[in-house]
């Protein structure tokens, strides 16, 4: 799975945004903030990477077990998922 | 064809119907000033803006909308973007107040022109804000349903995000919190490029003092805003 193009991240003070390009609708609608970790998250999936292969990267960089870096991306990826950023 | 500046800006406006002049008169510039950009309203446009609209619009009245919204798209090459808030000038500081539609904006910034002399309304719904060097806000001829607006500016010194309340309640808040508020209150731009730079304009222009303003409609809730602004930005 990947994010699909067309996104701006910045930031702005400490927090991260995501704001899409092109949707005029979504000038509120479609802001999505970001911490660190999903900052993290977002950067590995710009392209296409199988979900264990994410959770390997996260444990890699992180000290967090398996399971606990699975159930985070997951929750994340579904987040994703339902606002159509993920192909 | 007429000639408007806006923000320093000085716009070519290729219209077909009069009432955009009438709407502009204080803004017109001389035809022989160099424009910056030109903007057209196809028939279009219009078609789509009466679709839209919820009250009676005429073909005047919708290509002076849409040009507006076409000089929006533009703005941010000048550093410059459209925001919807009521903004007021007073002893020479700007102070704008932001939030949804029906909050209170413009009842409360009617406030302050009944607490003090020498209250100037900027733009009562739709000010430019650009950055040159500070932030300045901009009146322009779309100021919403009453129309206040002045043809000056002034120098942006802090934002308050207006909620209703029964009580007078004042917080200051961080950048982070602000951009919350800030965002939906601002069209975006179209174009990755815009978007960006955008974006950069509104992490300059939260380092300005923002503070969430839980307010009535009395005149202790602008007494709260401005003490709290002095104390806040001019203690030793």
């Amino acid at each position: 799975m990947k994010i699909k193009d067309g996104f701006v991240v910045r930031n702005v003070g400490e927090k991260i945004l995501v704001v899409p390009v092109g949707d005029r609708t979504a000038s509120f609608n479609g802001m999505l903030v970001l911490n660190d970790m999903a900052k993290f998250f977002w950067d590995n999936l710009q392209n296409d990477i199988e979900i264990d292969e994410l959770v390997n990267i996260v444990c890699q960089n992180y000290d967090v077990s398996f399971d606990v870096a699975k159930n985070d991306i997951l929750e994340f990826t579904d987040k994703l998922q339902k606002a159509g950023i993920l192909e | 064809m007429i000639k408007v500046k806006f923000s320093d800006i000085v716009i070519e406006i290729d219209n077909k119907y009069s009432f955009i002049e009438k709407q502009c008169a204080n803004y017109l510039v001389d035809a022989n000033l160099p424009a910056d950009f030109s903007v057209t309203v196809s028939d279009k446009d219009i078609d789509k803006e009466l679709l839209d609209t919820p009250f009676n619009l005429d073909r005047g009245k919708a290509e002076s909308f849409c040009a507006y919204r076409e000089i929006s798209k533009k703005l941010p090459k000048f550093n410059a973007f459209l925001l919807h808030s009521s903004i007021i000038s007073f002893n020479n500081y700007g102070f704008a107040f932001l939030g949804k539609s029906g909050t209170g904006k413009s009842t409360h910034a009617s406030l302050w022109k009944k607490r003090f002399n020498d209250v100037v309304f900027i733009n009562d719904d739709k000010p430019i804000i650009r950055k040159q060097g500070d932030f300045f806000a901009y009146g322009t001829p779309y100021s919403g349903k009453r129309n206040f607006n002045t043809n000056t500016f002034v120098k942006l010194s802090a934002l308050f995000f207006l909620e209703q309340s029964p009580v007078n309640e004042i917080k200051k808040i961080s950048k982070e919190e602000a951009i919350f508020r800030l965002i939906p209150q601002v069209i975006m731009p179209e174009n990755k490029e815009d978007i960006e730079s955008t974006l950069s304009l509104f992490d300059s222009l939260l380092n300005l003092p923002c503070y969430i303003l839980k307010c009535n409609i009395s005149l202790e809730a602008v007494d709260l805003a401005y003490q709290t602004f002095l104390e806040d930005n001019y203690e030793n």
